[in-house]
């Protein structure tokens, strides 16, 4: 009534602004200085400019890390989403593996909410699986696509037969197995692309496995223990990166005792 | 209530909370060098401020009753005090016999003192004066005397003031002593602006009383804060012997001549400074409620093209083992899938650092570079101490996404406990939570870098390359089971050059040659009295001059 009246009209005439002060602003109003019309410009927020939030993240966008591969090698903690992206760009893909409600006990009923599980990889070596829980589908798998994103580690791929090329398939017949479920990976040669199922083909591909024969057995409709198997028997078949990282000029005839040569000389 | 408060209910089941609004700020570059003059409390014109300001120096609310320079961390302080002792206690134990080590401490201390600070008459011991100087971070204008309590009309205009130290130390093990926030306020009528300002006949622009030169206050040329005394070779007040030194290296001005092109005062050149640029506001914005028909038909569409579905047809097609195989996959975490694919040593599972990237990523990704967040003492949603409302699932439970006040942490790690946040040392109110800097501050903060050093630096291309081929050999060897055939102390070597190099990367960088430019952060958390004591006039006799401090909580960075 009355006190609320004397404050309507006090705020009115003396239209402080500042934060903490309702002025209804939106996204990208202007809600700098009434008339002064100096808010946010529109320019760069169509690019999607990213701002570093961790110290390696600014190292990352100042151009001080060179590949992804740093990354592992230096053992340099990733805690944000972008420098993953900065460096895989456009070969980064992401697959939701699941997405199942999960229901909730609370003192006001029943609670549903989404837990969404997603693989996001480069197909070139890379990986990563990434779960997330909420009460919105999207937010459950935008939040899923950022943990995984987060949780990248390096697949190791080998060759079959002769080493020519690139690295393309699992280097020799591995079964891994989980709870009920038994996959078995054996090497193909190139061109036979990845025999499996569809959940298979998609994980496979996103490692970086381009050829492959496969065959799995048990209840493979369970996730879990699906893809515990099958990361079990990538990771027994562990050859080498890639060689493209490999300079010619550092390694010749004898590559051990030339290296060691070399980084004795750098006197590190 | 507050009239920036909006009331709407939640989304999913539970009590209709009311949801506070939140508010973001967010860096503008200064375009041209005469709008500095508009920025802050540069304007007099009391009706257009807003938001505030990130880095250069401080523009005081209250520019006659001004802190006394210089800001010296506390925590460095202590550190150096601790250091010193026990190395004095080594001392005095061979020097003095039956004197016992504290006296000698004190003639030591004494001798070494010097009246830096003579304002106030207090002696500064030597420990504190080599403490690291804290630097300004940023400035908010957040009027208060609606929601004081009990209601205060002197903070009609309202300003919280953040600086911080660069140290390294201080940047990895954060203490809240490490953080100086200080709150000037003013009531509507006061000295130093005018009454009313929506007279457009008079622009103003000749009023000079909200400036600190008006009242004869000297502040120091480089960090803003009064100054102690003159510098008879450039003609400038300092308020130490560092800024004094700095400005003279940095900006060797000739006698008479300009400073720069750039009306800037040498922001970009003296180091002790942050690049400048203006802090604007606007709505954190609210998540789309969807209604559970819509979040049905999406989870069905997703299911559909998801590797494993989860439909009831399906479901039926099992066997009585599947139930149990499917609630194995509900309990499924993120460690368990590091595990899988072996991130497990490199990865991240922190719920609250994936809540924190969920929510600065609401509105479509278009609010990620947010400096600052600001909600002024509400509750975090769950309202209650008691973390189990909810039942016993006390990891975050409550969806942070859906909306909420309270700070945002960036990881669970060094989370204050309500202990732990201090009263109001001048009035015993409690303190609250009012606002919190971004880590993304820092990257408007250190500016344009791109001219710094390349990568080179560090290590050099060939270099990393070598390390990578050394490493690929490691490994394969391991693999192939030919480690004998590598020669004996390779893997010694290569081990210690990858460490080399990689501290060379996480704790130097690019920064270290910035005289210890060290600064980091998680998250800032400012807390501050609820009944915005004082009357921003009076000098209560500490160094302070009439802005009280207030309390803030560092948390270590992410990857630290």
């Amino acid at each position: 009534s009355q006190p609320i009246l004397f404050e309507q009209t006090n705020i009115m005439s003396e239209e402080r602004g500042g934060f903490g002060r309702g002025r209804g602003r939106g996204r990208g109003d202007r809600g700098r200085g009434r008339g002064r019309g100096r808010g946010r410009g529109r320019g760069d927020r169509e690019e999607n400019v990213w701002t570093p939030v961790t110290k390696l993240g600014r190292l990352v966008k100042e151009g001080k890390i060179g590949s992804i591969e740093e990354i592992f090698l230096f053992s340099l903690p990733v805690k944000e989403a972008e420098i993953i992206d900065h460096f895989l760009k456009d070969r980064l893909q992401d697959e939701v593996m699941k997405i199942m409600p999960v229901q909730k006990q609370s003192s006001a009923g029943q609670r549903t909410r989404f837990k969404a599980f997603v693989a996001v990889g480069d197909s070139a070596g890379h990986i990563g699986l990434g779960v997330k829980c909420s009460s919105e589908v999207a937010t459950a798998i935008r939040g899923a696509i950022t943990a995984a994103k987060l949780n990248v580690a390096p697949v190791r791929r080998g060759y079959w037969g002769r080493k020519q090329g690139m690295p393309h398939t699992v280097p020799c017949k591995v079964t891994g197995k989980c709870g009920s479920v038994r996959v078995r990976l054996i090497p193909a040669p190139r061109g036979t692309g990845l025999v499996s199922s569809i959940a298979g083909k998609k994980l496979l591909h996103m490692a970086g496995v381009d050829d492959c024969y496969s065959s799995a057995r048990g209840h493979t409709r369970t996730m879990g223990n699906y893809i515990k198997a099958i990361f079990y028997a990538l990771r027994k078949t562990y050859g080498y990166l890639s060689p493209e990282l490999w300079k010619e000029n550092t390694l010749t005839a004898s590559p051990y005792q030339e290296h060691t040569d070399f980084l004795s000389k750098k006197a590190f | 209530m507050s009239d920036a408060s909006s009331a709407s209910s939640s989304s999913s089941g539970g009590p209709s909370a009311v949801t506070p609004a939140v508010h973001l700020g967010f860096s503008e570059p200064i375009e041209h060098a005469e709008d500095v003059e508009t920025i802050a409390h540069n304007s007099p014109i009391w009706s257009d401020w807003d938001g505030g300001k990130i880095g250069g120096r401080p523009s005081w609310l209250n520019p006659r009753d001004v802190p006394v320079g210089p800001l010296r961390c506390r925590a460095c302080a202590k550190r150096n005090a601790l250091a010193s002792k026990s190395a004095d206690s080594m001392v005095a134990s061979d020097a003095n016999a039956d004197g016992g080590e504290s006296s000698s401490a004190d003639q030591k201390v004494a001798s070494e003192t010097r009246d830096v600070n003579a304002h106030d008459g207090s002696r500064t011991p030597a420990t504190t004066e080599s403490a690291t100087i804290m630097r300004f971070l940023c400035q908010t204008y957040c009027p208060a005397d609606a929601e004081s309590n009990p209601r205060n009309e002197a903070a009609f205009h309202r300003t919280i003031y953040v600086f911080a130290c660069p140290s390294i130390e201080c940047s990895t093990s954060p203490s809240p002593d490490s953080v100086l926030v200080l709150r000037g306020q003013l009531s509507k009528e006061n000295d130093f602006y005018p009454a009313i300002t929506k007279d457009r006949e008079n622009d103003f622009d000749s009023w000079e009383k909200h400036k600190s030169a008006s009242w004869d206050a000297n502040l120091c040329e480089v960090c803003g804060c009064k100054a102690g005394g003159r510098c008879p070779k450039q003609n400038l007040w300092f308020c130490c012997r560092e800024h004094q030194k700095e400005h003279l290296k940095c900006c060797r001005t000739k006698n008479g001549s300009a400073n720069n092109e750039e009306d800037d005062r040498n922001v970009k050149l003296l180091p002790s400074l942050y690049a400048e640029s203006e802090l604007v506001v606007e709505d954190e914005p609210s998540v789309k409620k969807t209604t559970n028909d819509e979040e049905e038909r999406l989870r069905q569409e997703m299911d559909k093209v998801a590797m494993f579905s989860t439909s009831e047809k399906d479901e039926k097609m099992k066997d009585g083992v599947g139930k149990e195989e499917e609630e194995l996959d509900e309990n499924l975490e993120q460690t368990d899938l590091n595990d899988m694919t072996g991130a497990a040593g490199t990865g991240t599972s922190d719920a609250a650092t994936l809540e924190f990237y969920s929510r600065i990523g609401t509105g479509d990704g278009g609010v990620k570079d947010q400096c600052l967040r600001y909600c002024r003492w509400h509750e975090a949603e769950g309202e209650c101490d008691d973390k189990n409302a909810f039942g016993s699932d006390v990891n975050a439970d409550v969806d942070v996404s859906t909306g909420g006040g309270g700070p945002l942490w960036v990881s669970s790690r060094d989370i204050p406990s309500k202990n732990d946040i201090s009263s109001c040392q001048h009035c015993g109110a409690p303190r609250k939570f009012e606002l919190q800097l971004m880590p993304q501050m820092l990257s408007y903060l250190f500016g344009d870098r791109s001219q710094d050093k390349t990568r080179d630096a560090v290590a050099s291309e060939e270099v990393r390359a070598a390390l990578l081929a050394a490493s690929n050999i490691a490994e394969q060897a391991k693999w192939e089971g030919r480690e004998g055939e590598l020669p004996s102390d390779f893997k010694k070597r290569h081990d210690g050059a990858v460490q080399k190099v990689r501290n060379a990367l996480l704790v130097g960088g690019s920064s270290a040659k910035q005289g210890g430019d060290g600064m980091d952060w998680g998250v800032i958390a400012v807390y501050t009295c609820t009944a915005s004591c004082g009357d921003g006039i009076v000098n209560d006799g500490t160094k302070m001059g009439a802005y009280r401090e207030e309390f803030a909580w560092r948390q270590q960075p992410l990857g630290v």
